[in-house]
């Protein structure tokens, strides 16, 4: 798990939450089973949230998933894209990266306009993770 | 490296907001 304090250290701000002495911020957030991580900014808004210990190399996925989302929903495409990027091809068997791999098209649309790109991504999410929920889902698309 | 936890949600949010990182929030039970 030195990874993975490593990479709180660098990307992100840890709190922890005792859910029996936090029940306010627990109900505020709607947190209904333990343990929950969520993905918060400076504003409170939430950008990203999973339940359960994860081994190493999908918790950091998850960490980093968070941060494109993160950047993603503040209209950061080319930051966005970028985080994306790095996780598919950092963290390719994690289950962060099927997503990442449809959402670099998104963003490069956001980006450009240029729709072929997110067809072009959605290709390539089906091609290379086929069994995967994103991978099913995005099958459609030829 | 043990992990630097915050001590207060609040401080956590102040720290966000200097660092430009985002609050990653364990929310644990005890048991």
């Amino acid at each position: 798990m030195e990874a993975v304090a490593e990479e709180i250290g660098a990307n992100v701000v840890p709190f922890r939450a005792n859910v029996l002495t936090e029940r306010d911020l627990s109900k505020k957030h709607r947190v209904p089973w333990t343990p929950s991580f969520l993905f918060l900014d400076a504003d409170g808004v939430e950008h990203h949230r999973f339940i359960g210990y994860l081994p190493p190399d999908e918790f950091t996925a998850q960490i980093r998933l968070a941060g494109a989302k993160a950047a993603f929903n503040r209209g950061a495409w080319e930051e966005s894209a970028r985080r994306y990027a790095e996780i598919a091809e950092k963290f390719p068997q994690t289950d962060a990266a099927p997503e990442s791999v449809y959402w670099i098209g998104v963003c490069d649309f956001k980006r450009t306009k240029n729709v072929e790109r997110i067809y072009e991504q959605c290709r390539e999410t089906a091609k290379r993770y086929p069994n995967h929920i994103w991978g099913k889902k995005l099958a459609f698309v030829k | 490296m043990p992990i630097a936890w915050e001590s207060s949600f609040d401080a956590a949010l102040a720290k966000s907001r200097e660092t430009g990182r985002l609050v990653m929030a364990e929310f644990h039970s005890p048991h």
